[in-house]
């Protein structure tokens, strides 16, 4: 039962000098699981999301993956090419902007089959029909497969993003904001996209946001982080509608009903 | 004549052997010893200023100079030909500070400097082939960063190479790279083969002779010993081919070397050579045999 | 069955003046397996709350839920989860639904998360939209722009399709006409009828009368 989670990170703490980017944050996830964090500007969320996916050493804390073959792993302890082949097979990481995961010179369906290409894929036909899915997938046309990304909108581009990320299956997909700017009709798309895949592919999702009720739609559980630290944690609907806390509290009470 | 020989006695005693001073040649050595021991790992090395500019070869002249004996053959080409400018100005270089033998005949070489092509003549054991490179980063254009090509490299992370294939055939159709078409050296490093035509790659697999590359600018060593897999990527239903322009040598006749486009009219008539000279003559000179008897 | 055992609420607002709001103090009953119990009792006296402490939504203050062998204050979020997916079923009277997403995916929703075939669930998702007479021509659209009634019904399609042995109503039947009404409440009492132990607001007497075995009047614990 013990070895029953997917992820795990505990303790984390990550400090930039003398300033605090999170601190003592515990967590963990398991398959077919989305956990929402949330707070506001600078309370340490993405500085978090960066540090339990490897991107950033963390001054303390373990950060465990029960990995494809039950073995667990310590991102704080295994050497970088490990962390870099689990970043792109068991892993993904979806940008707030779109520009900073998407390669913006190279064509949609080039940017669907790199990770493709990455774990051994050599058949071009096959390649291109999985890229072509996908795109179907996040609903952009697929008569666009050979146009680069620079020239769709900001809601494909993303889409897009999502698509090339999820295109390996990874078991554990990170976000940061991946609704964040979008209009609403677009976002609807993508969270409709993303729960379907959570329950599809049985995925887990860490979804970083600051919009109440994307997460109210999207998270089983959340954690509310200020300056740092997380000062509440728990069922999405239970902290959204019942927050215990000061800080929680202002958060869903600054925000429209949700 | 006696002049000349006088001359050359007067540089030997100016310039150190092949110019480069002993120490430098063991510094060259030991990462030519290094990247032969890891085929297509590009091994840093520091490259010295030589009395020609960037762009000349001067990474291949290094590798050359670490590498020339006294009683080598010395052949230098440039896109195949032995009297290019870059070709006669290498080969004056050595044989005014090595005075080392010289030959355009591929087959009497123990030595070849080349700059974008392999000779047409099948090469033996024994022969070291030397290229001159520009750019020895196969990653290069698809991602700048060195910190990131490395750590790709290291963690054969070469999805990205298949991308510009990828690109490739969803542009054109089929894989439109003509030249510096990158392969798999030994199964293991992906390798910049320098800016030889496709055609020339299926002669770098399993070849009996030493292949070194200098790239002077960047400052990389890299080598295939003799008889090592060397594989041209590609993909399983877009298989790797090497192209060669569909014509005939106007010269020698040959079909099967690779040629140039040359016009050879005032109104752009086109015509094709041999662009390995040496190889060019010697075809003639077996026609000509042929028909003699 | 439903265990509650002296239960009590209060809202902290730290920032309205750190307002205390005391909704109930020692609620206790029990519903049992094949009981509609009502909750009674004038507005703002906590019925909606106690409904929402019960299924996990607002924190316990004092006191216990207990739902067969699952005690709610003492439960992990991920325990709640498991109890919602398999056995507590919820009415709310508000829909909140993705935007864009299909009636008939939107109903069958909760029979995916237990892990049922996507076809077997399509069937008995039609069934029950049949029977809510939603019109089929709806279906294929988000529930979002349909009317009061219309939403309401989706509401209660997601709340009938799997049989739930524990069930939470706020209001089913309210902003429904007659006919509606009495479909809803057959559906109810077809539950009943199948043991599930079922907690309801009903601010309709009529309504009430008809489905409920019990009833708990708030203001008078
Ligand atoms: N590279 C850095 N160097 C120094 N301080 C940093 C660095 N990155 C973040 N910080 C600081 O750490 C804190 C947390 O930043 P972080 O980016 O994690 O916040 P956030 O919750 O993601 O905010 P937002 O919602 O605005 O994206 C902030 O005070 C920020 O200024
Ligand atoms: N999330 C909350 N935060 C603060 N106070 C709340 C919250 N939810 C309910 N309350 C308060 O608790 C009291 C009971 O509200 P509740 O909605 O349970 O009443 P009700 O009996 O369902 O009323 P009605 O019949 O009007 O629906 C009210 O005073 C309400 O303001
Ligand atoms: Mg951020
Ligand atoms: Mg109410
Ligand atoms: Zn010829």
């Amino acid at each position: 039962m013990m070895q029953d989670f997917l992820f795990k990170a505990s303790n984390i703490s990550k400090y930039y000098g003398q300033n605090v980017g999170c601190k003592n944050v515990s967590l963990d996830i398991n398959s077919g699981e989305v956990l929402g964090i949330v707070g506001e500007s600078g309370s340490g969320k993405s500085t978090l999301l960066n540090c339990i996916y490897g991107n950033l050493k963390v001054d303390e804390g373990d950060i465990l993956l029960n990995d494809k073959s039950k073995t667990i792993l310590n991102f704080t302890k295994i050497d970088e090419p490990k962390l870099r082949l689990i970043q792109r097979s068991d892993l993904a990481f979806v940008h707030q902007n779109p520009r900073d995961g998407l390669r913006m010179n190279i064509s949609a369906g080039g940017n669907i089959g790199e990770r493709l290409m990455a774990i051994g894929h050599r058949n071009y036909g096959e390649i291109r029909e999985i890229a072509s899915s996908w795109l179907e997938k996040v609903e952009i046309d697929v008569s666009r497969i050979d146009d680069k990304p620079s020239t769709f909108s900001g809601g494909m581009q993303q889409r897009l993003q999502i698509a090339r990320n999820l295109v390996t299956k990874p078991r554990l997909i990170f976000m940061d904001e991946p609704t964040g700017g979008l209009d609403v009709s677009v976002q609807a798309k993508i969270l409709d996209l993303l729960r379907n895949l959570v329950r599809e592919l049985g995925i887990a999702a860490i979804i970083v946001t600051h919009d109440l009720a994307v997460v109210r739609l999207l998270a089983d559980r959340i954690i509310v982080m200020q300056n740092g630290n997380v000062i509440e944690a728990g069922l999405c609907d239970q902290v959204l509608d019942d927050p215990q806390h000061k800080y929680s509290q202002l958060l869903v009470s600054s925000v429209l009903q949700v | 004549m006696n002049d000349m020989s006088k001359d050359k006695n007067i540089d030997i005693q100016i310039y150190n052997f092949a110019y480069l001073d002993e120490n430098t040649k063991r510094m060259i050595r030991r990462a030519l010893l290094k990247a032969l021991c890891i085929p297509g790992y590009q091994v840093p090395f520091s490259s010295r200023e030589m009395p020609m500019p960037y762009g000349w070869g001067t990474g291949g002249i290094q590798v050359t100079s670490a590498c020339l004996i006294p009683k080598d053959v010395l052949k230098v080409i440039d896109q195949g030909a032995d009297d290019t400018t870059n070709a006669v100005s290498i080969r004056k270089f050595f044989q005014k500070t090595a005075n080392v033998a010289v030959t355009e005949k591929t087959s009497d070489a123990s030595l070849i400097q080349t700059r974008h092509r392999i000779p047409e003549t099948k090469l033996k054991e024994q022969q070291i082939l030397v290229y001159q490179v520009p750019i020895p980063e196969p990653l290069r254009f698809l991602e700048p960063r060195e910190t990131e090509t490395r750590k790709m490299h290291a963690l054969s992370e070469y999805g990205l190479m298949f991308v510009k294939l990828y690109e490739d055939i969803a542009k054109h159709g089929h894989i439109e790279t003509a030249y510096a078409y990158p392969v798999k050296t030994n199964g293991n490093y992906v390798t910049d083969p320098s800016p030889i035509p496709k055609f020339d790659n299926p002669k770098m697999n399993n070849n009996p002779a030493i292949q070194l590359f200098g790239a002077g600018r960047e400052q990389r060593i890299y080598a295939i010993p003799p008889y090592t897999n060397v594989k041209s990527l590609d993909f399983e239903d877009y298989p790797f081919e090497a192209m060669k322009a569909n014509f005939k040598c106007s010269i020698c006749g040959s079909s099967d070397s690779y040629l140039d486009e040359i016009i050879v009219s005032d109104d752009g008539k086109r015509s094709y050579i041999c662009s390995d000279t040496d190889y060019c003559k010697e075809q003639t000179q077996l026609n000509s045999k042929e028909e003699d008897q | 069955m439903i265990q509650i055992k002296n239960l009590n609420k209060s809202f902290e607002l730290y920032n309205q003046n750190n307002t205390n709001i005391n909704v109930f103090k020692n609620i206790n009953f029990k519903v049992d397996k094949g009981e509609v119990v009502a909750l009674t009792g004038n507005s703002g006296t906590g019925k909606s709350t106690l409904l929402k402490l019960i299924y996990g939504s607002y924190v316990i203050s004092k006191g216990d839920v207990l739902i067969a062998d699952v005690n709610v204050r003492k439960s992990s979020p991920r325990d709640i989860l498991k109890l919602r997916k398999n056995k507590l079923g919820y009415v709310s009277q508000f829909l909140r639904v993705v935007p864009r997403v299909p009636t008939i995916e939107v109903v069958i929703e909760p029979l995916l998360d237990i892990g049922c075939e996507k076809k077997i669930a399509l069937k008995k998702g039609q069934e029950i939209l049949e029977i809510l007479k939603i019109p089929k021509n709806l279906w294929n659209l988000s529930p979002l722009t349909f009317s009061g009634g219309e939403q309401q019904r989706v509401n209660i399609a997601r709340g009938f399709i799997h049989n739930y042995p524990y069930l939470l109503l706020d209001e089913p039947t309210a902003s429904l006409d007659h006919n509606n009404k009495n479909i809803v409440l057959h559906l109810i009492e077809k539950a009943k009828l199948n043991g599930s132990a079922i907690i309801g607001i009903f601010h309709d007497e009529i309504a009430r009368n008809k489905v409920a075995t019990r009833e708990v009047n708030l203001e008078n614990l």
